[in-house]
């Protein structure tokens, strides 16, 4: 027991001399910039050191179809803006290519999964990566994304990509040509990131179709890909390097 | 019903939890070393997510900790060259000048055992109650209550005997 000193003393004292007083807050992109990095798992650390690697991305097409019994359950219309919850458009409008849905014929369970729900290893075999040029990777590889099949929803539908969806949900997104296409991983080099950083990304499709989050990928066609939750962003978010879609991200991911 | 658009679990977690790690990290170790750690925080939250509770601020804390204690155990290593390196560059007589806005506090905190002192810390700083605090560290609720309290009062007494005028 202290004479002078209450607690409550003590504790205003110590707010005080607070260290982290004067500490102003991160701004936006680079925290989103961090968690990115985090769910590429790898380390960001200062935006001076420049640590690249390849990473593996999980194809998310899978996803819309979890997430299109959210819709149902709900009572949606399937004009979410969700990329989760919705197929790419049918048109093909965004992504340039009409070679199917985006969504599998899936056997999987179907079942949505979160981030905080463990995910099945079985995907998490990493392949090896070629030598890239002009910038070799370091050999170092991590897998980020298990992702599940499940059953395609045909009433599920996308609305346009919209710009502030895709700043607000994307982790990542590359500008990344596709170097090659084995089995189910389609490797992809970056010559753009606006919120990420790689020298190469791998996407696992694992939708056992060729058609990867709505689009069908192509050796040496240059791609705009999004991914939250290292999951690609379907729906159209994802697609050909066109106008209309790098219009989204430009809007999304102003320059600084 | 309105469904909001449903942001990845992850993601909008870990947005929220940046801050209060920020300033967890700026308050125990140097502006570099908090943001490697930071985001070396984030990469072990990210891989044990599945085991992020609801409430995951104490959790991350601890995560944290311990990513911090990994660093600080790998940059006294680094140290011992440093150091040598160190007294080659600077003349002897300098000495770095070191921004304490309380003494006296300093002397008092320097009167606790490691694990004490941050119990007192997460208590001030963080604002975290035993519960939390026992989460962190890794006590009992009951042991930090009653090691809490015990800190607290020693602290109090230092900082009496100093009369240090501080209002």
């Amino acid at each position: 027991m202290s004479d002078g000193v209450s607690d409550g003393d003590l504790r205003d004292r110590m707010r005080r001399a607070d260290p982290a007083a004067s500490l102003r807050p991160l701004p936006e992109d680079e925290a989103r910039r961090l968690v990115a990095g985090a769910a590429l798992d790898f380390p960001v650390v200062r935006k001076s050191y420049t640590r690249r690697v390849p990473v593996l991305v999980g194809a998310a097409a899978v996803v819309a179809l979890a997430a299109g019994a959210v819709v149902l359950a709900t009572g949606g219309s399937g004009h979410s803006p969700d990329w989760r919850i919705a197929q790419p458009p049918s048109d093909s409008s965004q992504s340039g290519l009409a070679t199917g849905s985006g969504v599998p014929d899936g056997s999987g369970d179907g079942q949505p999964r979160t981030s905080s729900q463990p995910r099945s290893t079985s995907g998490t075999t990493s392949v090896p990566v070629p030598p890239v040029s002009p910038s070799p990777s370091e050999g170092r590889k991590t897998t980020i994304a298990v992702l599940t099949d499940g059953p395609q929803d045909p009433d599920v539908r996308c609305r346009k990509p919209e710009a502030a969806f895709l700043a607000e949900h994307a982790g990542m997104a590359f500008e990344a040509t596709v170097l090659k296409i084995e089995g189910n991983v389609v490797t992809l080099q970056v010559q753009h990131a606006w919120i990420g950083q790689a020298d190469v990304i791998e996407v696992k499709n694992t939708t056992a179709s060729p058609v990867l989050a709505g689009f069908e990928p192509e050796v040496g066609r240059k791609y705009l890909v999004a991914a939250a939750d290292a999951q690609v962003m379907g729906c159209g978010y994802s697609g050909l390097d066109e106008p209309d879609l790098r219009a989204v991200y430009d809007e999304a991911f102003p320059k600084r | 019903m309105d469904v909001e658009p449903r942001r990845t679990g992850f993601e909008a977690v870990a947005q929220e939890l940046i801050e209060p790690l920020r300033r967890y990290l700026a308050r125990r170790t140097d502006p570099a070393t908090a943001e490697d750690v930071l985001s070396e925080t984030l990469l072990v939250a990210w891989r044990r997510r599945a085991e992020m509770p609801t409430e995951p601020l104490a959790w991350a804390y601890a995560v944290a900790r311990n990513c911090l204690a990994n660093a600080e155990r790998a940059r006294r290593r680094q140290d011992r060259l440093l150091v040598r390196i160190w007294q080659v560059a600077r003349p002897p007589e300098y000495a770095p000048a070191r921004d304490d806005p309380d003494p006296a506090l300093a002397r008092a905190f320097s009167r606790l055992s490691a694990v004490d002192a941050e119990l007192v810390r997460l208590w001030a700083w963080e604002e975290l109650g035993p519960a939390e605090i026992a989460q962190v560290v890794g006590l009992s609720a009951n042991a930090v209550s009653i090691r809490l309290h015990r800190a607290r009062k020693k602290m109090k007494s230092v900082l009496d005997e100093e009369g240090s005028g501080h209002e």
